[in-house]
């Protein structure tokens, strides 16, 4: 069953489906979570809520905006990046990214195990890899703190103009990466 | 084609961090530009992909049964059990049916209040949906008055911003100006400079001249207050000649007798030129010795008419005191024709 026809279910107040939903999208959207608030009681908090905005929300998904996937990822990125502010913290990026954390051996979700374990998954993380640090860290602070390009380039103290050309040329060079891959 | 300005614009859309103020315009050229469209999803697909790269970490086990739990349907209902009556409420049963009936009729009287009292809360509920209809255009028209406002301020800020760029350009056209204006009076001072350095130079040279000439009229001066000299001047016999009635009008000249070297210079301008059959002769005036003119020499003039030359005489003249300048056949007379052209005063 793919995710919207679980979605489908879900509307209907399927529980079995929702069940199977939350296994397949919870381990990436708890780690973006984690990512943004830095903080796992927090992280929780803000699954759970992620997740009770699925289970009332489902009905009104538009496959028109969007994967199901992208649209939870929505939802999930817009709510931590709320309670970032409300705990009136700033996004700190961690340079490390990925090789401890995806070659420690440590637990996933079966969700992962479609993404992270395939080939398409190491090609994704490769392709964010190769982005050069400071690109990958504007982009980073856009997506997942919610900053715009005046705080960023403030926080980075950075002229504008370099902060709009980096994110650009990150945009579009992990675009070209990753075309054959979405 | 999509251009720098917009691809930077539709990154910072995708990853929420264009400012307010630019969302509008791009999403305005957004709509109209499907090649825009196409780079936004695939930009947007991209950076959600991006999550697979962090580091995956499963959240806690007991998370999902507190949300499964959350979600979970209410207990269905128990069923209700019914009692049978005893032998002694069985006796009431008759009358029973009675006062469930005038139960009922008391209840109905309630309902029939509770529902005109519904209707006129409905009644209510509508006026103050009504109002808050109102209310809601209100703030829809107020929003598209500011709305209006924010576009208008914002043309207003874009031609300011246009006037000051171009005010910008000029400034620095001017500033460009003044100093090539700057460089070309450096290069003038540079010139006048070796200008004066050469006047300098050239008012050094004449002073120099100035104090040589000075010195040589000193020299001269010196030499007119010389005794020797008064008294060479003393000996000169000097004439200017003017033409006679014979004489060509515009022809001038002078003539100078040294008494004490015997030697004279003539020199004669605009004198007609004679045939080769004639010459012209010079003669001494006014020494008593002698009855008449002596003659100092024949001569000719050039094709201009000039002549400048140096004469003696055949007989020692001390006190000639003018000069005459005759035409005669060639070779010269021993005494003056009447055909005088020229004579000094």
């Amino acid at each position: 069953m793919d995710d919207a026809e679980l979605l489908q279910r879900i509307a209907q107040r399927d529980r079995q489906a929702f069940s199977q939903l939350y296994d397949r999208y919870s381990g990436v959207l708890y780690s973006t979570t984690l990512r943004i608030l830095n903080n796992p009681e927090e992280a929780s908090d803000v699954l759970q809520d992620v997740f009770f905005q699925i289970w009332e929300k489902a009905g009104s998904y538009d496959p028109k905006l969007g994967k199901p996937f992208n649209w939870a990822l929505t939802l999930t990125r817009n709510r931590a990046i709320d309670r970032l502010r409300a705990l009136k913290r700033r996004y700190s990026f961690i340079e490390e990214v990925t090789h401890e954390f995806a070659e420690g051996g440590n637990p996933r979700s079966a969700w992962n195990e479609e993404f992270m374990s395939s080939e398409r998954a190491s090609l994704i993380r490769a392709a964010v890899e190769t982005l050069p640090l400071e690109q990958r860290q504007a982009i980073e602070m856009a997506f997942l703190g919610g900053m715009t390009q005046n705080e960023i380039s403030e926080t980075l103290k950075q002229p504008l103009g370099t902060i709009k050309a980096r994110i650009r040329r990150g945009m579009l060079k992990l675009r070209d990466s990753l075309k054959e891959l979405l | 084609m999509i251009d720098e300005r917009r691809e930077a614009q539709a990154s910072l859309y995708v990853l929420g961090a264009l400012p307010m103020e630019e969302v509008r315009e791009f999403e305005q050229a957004l709509r109209a530009d499907l090649e825009l469209q196409l780079l936004v999803a695939e930009l947007r697909s991209a950076a959600d992909a991006m999550v697979v790269a962090f580091p995956q970490i499963t959240p806690p086990p007991a998370l999902k049964q507190s949300i499964l739990a959350a979600v979970a349907p209410a207990e269905p209902r128990a069923v209700p059990v019914i009692v049978q009556p005893d032998s002694f409420t069985r006796a009431l049963q008759n009358w029973l049916p009675w006062a469930l009936a005038a139960c009922f009729a008391i209840l109905c009287v309630l309902l029939l209040g509770l529902g005109h009292s519904f209707r006129q809360q409905a009644t209510n509920f509508a006026e103050a949906l009504e109002e808050k209809k109102q209310q809601y255009a209100d703030l829809q028209r107020h929003n598209q008055d500011l709305q209006n406002q924010i576009d208008q301020t914002a043309a207003t800020y874009s031609r300011q911003v246009g006037d000051l760029r171009q005010q910008a350009v000029q400034k620095a056209e001017e500033a460009q100006k003044a100093q090539k204006q700057t460089a070309d009076l450096q290069r003038q001072m540079e010139q006048k400079g070796a200008e004066v350095l050469q006047f300098e130079r050239q008012a050094g040279l004449l002073q120099r001249q100035l104090r040589q000439s000075v010195d040589e009229i000193q020299r001269l001066n010196d030499q007119l207050v010389n005794p020797v000299n008064q008294d060479r001047l003393a000996q000169l016999r000097m004439g200017v000649l003017t033409p006679s009635a014979r004489g060509p009008a515009g022809a001038t000249g002078a003539s100078v007798w040294d008494v004490a070297e015997q030697k004279g210079l003539l020199a004669i301008e605009k004198l007609t030129p004679l045939p080769p059959t004639h010459d012209y002769q010079l003669w001494l005036l006014g020494d008593p010795k002698f009855a008449g003119p002596v003659s100092a020499g024949v001569f000719n003039v050039d094709a201009q008419g000039n002549v400048r030359l140096q004469f003696t005489t055949a007989v020692r003249v001390d006190a000639a005191n003018r000069f005459a300048v005759s035409v005669e056949r060639k070779g010269g007379a021993a005494a003056p024709s009447d055909n005088i052209v020229m004579i000094s005063n």
